[in-house]
């Protein structure tokens, strides 16, 4: 089956494909917001978002003065020293989250790999472009595991393939509607 | 035009399967609600007396209790937990506050439970809740099905009175009992920890 150029599909496909492309971006910018609300783009919040380690557990962290705890090993504090718990993600709600996550991004991910498949690029940057969106949600979950159980400084990795996901993403859609819109048929 | 009826079928099937399995498994995964900040909450529950926390990891023996009881299947995590604990000038405990966390399908919801010193329960709140069943709680909350808890100890039955069977849809029963459990559980913890661990 060969199928037609990006830029000869009917004027309906065209808005299909790009409406969908549109609705992705607002989810992309959605989800950044989201991040940068919740979670924090900071290595110091990531870390303190997905780290086990070195964390003070069991519910609600506080800072205390250093008083002794009491007979019953209990340590004083003031109210002002209850601190508000940030927004942490532990194991369980982060198996749940790569779960719905990556099955869903996977997904995502296929169609938009279908998309650049399709255009008139060089087979050799297809090739380079197609598994970044698959890397951009793997990794990043990778990351947020790796910092939970390895080392604070897979925090990077997060940030890094976050940006690989956005930056992919953003090529996809400026190349494939580049082609619908504004190239010719050949 | 045979061609481009191949190309727009190709791409309505992938799209509508695309759509199909994100948009179910976005279904699951939403948003934190806070209904009420810590600090807010202990202040609210434990109004009086010199305040404390106490760390508490479980020994082995106490998870093994604790994972042989039906409602902590599945909820034990780390065996850590934390308790804001109040006392008067005498060292005498008044209370104590556990924020436990009930995990569900779609996501936890956090209960912040205060039992007085004989391990009654004396109050009790949702401090949070994912944005999804926030739908399926806001009917309990509106309607004080907390207050139902009041008195109660780590005996109570995890069961929905009469005012909360009918007139409730399945969900919000469903998430009823959950909280009814993090808030028994609540129970069930301090009993461990300050009656039968003699830290009273």
């Amino acid at each position: 089956m060969k199928l037609p150029p990006l830029s000869g599909l009917p004027l309906s496909a065209k808005l299909l494909v790009t409406c969908f492309l549109v609705t992705l971006s607002f989810g992309n910018v959605a989800a950044g917001i989201y991040t940068q609300k919740y979670v924090g783009i900071s290595i110091e919040s990531l870390v303190e978002t997905y780290s086990e380690r070195d964390r003070e557990h069991g519910g609600a962290p506080h800072t205390h003065d250093g008083s002794p705890a009491n007979r019953f090993g209990e340590t004083p504090i003031t109210l002002d020293q209850v601190r508000e718990m940030k927004h942490h993600v532990d194991l369980k709600l982060l198996l749940q989250d790569a779960h719905v996550h990556l099955f869903s991004h996977g997904v995502l991910s296929m169609f938009l790999g279908i998309l650049v498949f399709w255009t008139r690029l060089p087979e050799k940057w297809k090739i380079a472009l197609i598994p970044l969106p698959f890397l951009g949600g793997t990794l990043d979950f990778a990351g947020m595991f790796l910092v939970k159980f390895a080392a604070d400084a897979f925090a990077y990795l997060i940030i890094a393939s976050g940006t690989l996901t956005g930056t992919s993403f953003v090529v996809v859609f400026l190349v494939v509607n580049y082609e619908l819109w504004f190239s010719r048929p050949q | 035009m045979k061609e481009n009826r191949l190309g727009f079928q190709a791409i309505t099937l992938t799209l509508a399967l695309a759509l199909l399995f994100s948009g179910a498994a976005w279904a699951h995964v939403t948003p934190n609600v806070q209904l009420a900040g810590i600090r807010e909450t202990v202040a609210k529950l434990l109004p009086s007396g010199q305040l404390y926390v106490k760390d508490i990891q479980l020994n082995e023996e106490q998870k093994r209790k604790l994972d042989a009881l039906s409602n902590w299947k599945g909820q034990l995590g780390d065996g850590e937990f934390k308790f804001f604990v109040s006392r008067d000038g005498g060292d005498r405990l008044l209370g104590a506050l556990v924020f436990m966390s009930e995990f569900t399908y779609h996501g936890p919801v956090v209960v912040a439970v205060a039992m007085d010193a004989n391990g009654k329960i004396a109050d009790a709140r949702v401090t949070d809740v994912q944005m999804e069943p926030m739908e399926w709680v806001s009917p309990l909350l509106r309607n004080d099905y907390l207050r139902e808890f009041k008195g109660k100890t780590a005996s109570m039955e995890l069961a929905l009175g009469p005012k909360w069977e009918n007139g409730y849809g399945e969900m919000t029963r469903g998430y009823a009992m959950l909280i009814a459990n993090a808030v028994k559980r609540s129970a069930q913890l301090f009993d461990m920890v300050f009656i039968n661990g003699s830290a009273k």
